[in-house]
């Protein structure tokens, strides 16, 4: 945190830009939190565009203060290193992402729609930004143990959604809590497959694929059927 | 004895991945540990990583002896990947740190590493996959049905590399051929599964 410092000691050697406004380098009057706020945009930013390119092992502080164009010493003010500088980015991707697959789920009706519509949601993510995709499924397990935790966190939060549905099924019901954490941790490792080998194919037959494997412990055949139809009319549409 | 020192090297550096992390690990913490030198470990492995790869072929060696004769030994499927699957559990009991290396260490330490890993995962996929000759209607199955069971498995595998949450791999066998039978055969034959208590 950069709140109550003195901004200029460190204003002198950065040019800030947001949208179309560059802040100029020098001394200016700029609050110190919205500077930082700045800097942590345009660090988050570098920092997704450069792991997703070269993997986290092959990016370093000099990559992303230099891509960002902001300070080592602002750097350092804002994270301990790379690592929590990328966990700030994973952390926020996932909370966008859990966002606006809530603000897709209120819109559906009954837990079997709910959770067609957060997975056509979630895959429409990935394919709309696959380098965020990169970052929340494939370079957070090679950015070492405390990334995985973060990661194993960020999955265990769709759990309690997804165990909703062994309402439907007396089978599901009597499992152990295994079963959503082995359901989430396949879709994802869909994902992360077609990701880690740059093609992300057909999003309809991507989508049938997750529905079939998050539901079909829980629902009878003929619902996945219908669900499975239904998403791949929706993708027709849209 | 070069295979006996090499094997000890090769213990050696798991149990110290085990321990601290791979990327952590020197060749001389290894030396140190295996009780030699650097000037002979150089002279058995050309570097660490060289190390590492000749572990992880080990590894998907053992493991696959163990895993695809179980599946190989029962004539049908999902009696055969139900023994894989047994097998794979025990396998994963006896050699905790190694699955750990094989799994979590070494996956990112170069793409021969990953390479490895994804050769084993394709056998895996295979057995999971042969399902479509037992299903009804193979066109209806999804094509990556198999990798996302296989997915599936891994992940709870590897939530429970560490202790006693090992054992739990045992039980939640019958969990896990749930899963997998319930996309190839359909509800009633997953409900099966659930009702097999595990051989022996």
């Amino acid at each position: 945190m950069v709140g109550g410092r003195e901004p200029a000691r460190y204003l002198d050697t950065m040019t800030i830009e947001r949208d179309d406004v560059i802040v100029p380098t020098g001394r200016h009057g700029l609050p110190p939190d919205v500077v930082a706020d700045h800097q942590r945009e345009r660090l988050f930013e570098a920092t997704v565009e450069l792991v997703a390119k070269r993997g986290y092992r092959d990016t370093s502080v000099d990559h992303i203060v230099k891509s960002a164009r902001v300070g080592y010493v602002a750097f350092y003010e804002l994270y301990e290193g790379k690592e929590e500088c990328f966990l700030a980015a994973f952390d926020r991707i996932v909370d966008e992402g859990a966002a606006a697959v809530a603000t897709a789920v209120a819109e559906a009706d009954g837990w079997p729609e709910e959770m067609a519509t957060g997975l056509a949601c979630l895959l429409d993510l990935v394919v709309a930004d696959t380098r965020r995709a990169r970052i929340a499924l494939v370079e957070v397990q090679a950015a070492g143990p405390r990334a995985y935790e973060h990661y194993e966190k960020a999955v265990d939060r769709a759990a309690p959604k997804l165990g909703e549905g062994r309402e439907f099924s007396r089978e599901a019901a009597s499992l152990s809590g295994a079963l959503e954490e082995a359901i989430l941790g396949g879709i994802l490792w869909i994902v992360h497959q077609r990701l880690v080998k740059g093609e992300l194919g057909d999003p309809g037959s991507l989508l049938e694929e997750t529905i079939r494997i998050a539901l079909s412990p829980y629902l009878g055949d003929e619902e996945i059927e219908r669900l499975a139809a239904t998403s791949r009319d929706r993708l027709q549409q849209s | 004895m070069p295979a006996a020192r090499r094997s000890e090297y090769m213990e050696a550096l798991v149990d110290l991945a085990a321990e601290r992390g791979y990327d952590a690990v020197g060749v001389a913490d290894v030396t140190e540990r295996a009780g030699g030198s650097v000037a002979e470990f150089e002279s058995l492995f050309p570097s660490k990583l060289a190390c590492a790869v000749a572990i992880l072929e080990g590894i998907a060696e053992s493991n696959l002896r163990a895993v695809r004769g179980a599946f190989d030994s029962e004539p049908a499927w999902p009696d055969s990947l139900r023994a894989a699957a047994y097998a794979h559990a025990e396998w994963i009991l006896e050699n905790p740190k190694k699955m750990r290396f094989g799994l979590l260490e070494t996956v990112w330490a170069s793409e021969l590493t990953s390479a490895l890993r994804d050769h084993l995962f394709g056998e895996y996929v295979a057995m999971v996959d042969a399902g479509r000759e037992a299903a009804g209607d193979p066109d209806s199955i999804p094509a990556g049905t198999a990798l996302g069971v296989v997915g599936a498995i891994t992940g709870v595998i590897t939530r429970r590399l560490g202790g006693e949450s090992g054992r739990q791999l045992v039980d939640l066998v019958p969990e896990m051929m749930y899963l997998a039978v319930r996309p190839y055969l359909g509800e009633e034959a997953a409900r099966r599964e659930l009702t097999i208590p595990a051989p022996g």
